[in-house]
């Protein structure tokens, strides 16, 4: 990829100091291409990342390294369909990454 | 998207917190950098031509701040740059991702942001070697916690 994205790290360190992950099952909301998924999942105790978006969605999957497979549930979904089917306090941790807009 | 927010509010455990990331409505800016020296930045459309998605976000967020649903228990400005080799590729990278916006744009307005990007491009090649082409997007991130009544 020629273009780089943030690599001052600012909004890593952001997220870090704004959220603990350590053991903590993540619902990301508008995964993108999993570039911050890829980031903070190998703290979380799980990830599902949704992303409506196919193209977005498989780029998610085919970037994910292998030793975050086991741990990282990418669904290529709507919120509103995942939430509709989703069980009440299953999440510690809600992350809306440059999607609610 | 107050309804999305509610129904974040269920899928949360009572100590739970929702992460929040967007950036401000103003234009990103479009900058040239030779090496770290700034030598071109322009927002990418009038300052006071706010992004409408972006401000619905705000007002979203307001609401159920306002309804109690949530509380704000931290907030903060970063600022995200991205960079590529040549304005072309990089506007090419952001289209991409801002072609899920759900606001159409008004021919003037993209009138306008052809004038900046070609105007960066040109400065980029006038310099040469060493010059890129950057984003800078002022951006927020806030952690709120969902109140039980």
């Amino acid at each position: 990829m020629t273009v780089s994205l943030d690599p001052e790290n600012n909004e890593t360190r952001a997220l870090f100091r704004f959220a603990d992950f350590e053991g903590k099952h993540v619902l990301e909301i508008g995964a993108g291409d999993g570039r911050l998924t890829r980031l903070y999942a190998d703290r979380a105790a799980h990830v599902t990342a949704i992303e409506p978006f196919r193209r977005s969605f498989t780029e998610a999957v085919e970037g994910l390294p292998e030793e975050l497979a086991e741990r990282v549930d990418f669904q290529n979904i709507s919120f509103e369909v995942f939430a509709a089917d989703c069980e009440a306090s299953a999440f510690d941790v809600v992350m809306l990454s440059w999607s609610l807009c | 998207m107050v309804h999305a927010l509610e129904e974040i509010h269920r899928l949360l455990r009572l100590d739970g917190v929702l992460i929040d990331i967007h950036p401000y409505p103003q234009p990103p800016i479009i900058q040239v950098l030779k090496e770290k020296e700034v030598v071109f930045a322009q927002p990418k459309r009038d300052i006071e031509d706010e992004n409408e998605d972006v401000l619905k976000a705000d007002l979203a967020l307001a609401e159920i701040v306002d309804r109690r649903i949530f509380e704000v228990e931290r907030y903060e400005d970063f600022d995200f740059f991205s960079y590529a080799p040549s304005v072309p590729e990089l506007r090419d990278f952001w289209d991409r991702y801002n072609e899920y916006e759900s606001t159409p744009k008004e021919e003037s307005r993209l009138a306008q942001e052809e004038a900046v990007y070609a105007k960066a491009e040109e400065i980029r090649l006038n310099i040469g070697e060493g010059a890129r082409a950057a984003v800078h997007e002022r951006t927020k991130i806030a952690r709120l916690k969902p109140i039980r009544n």
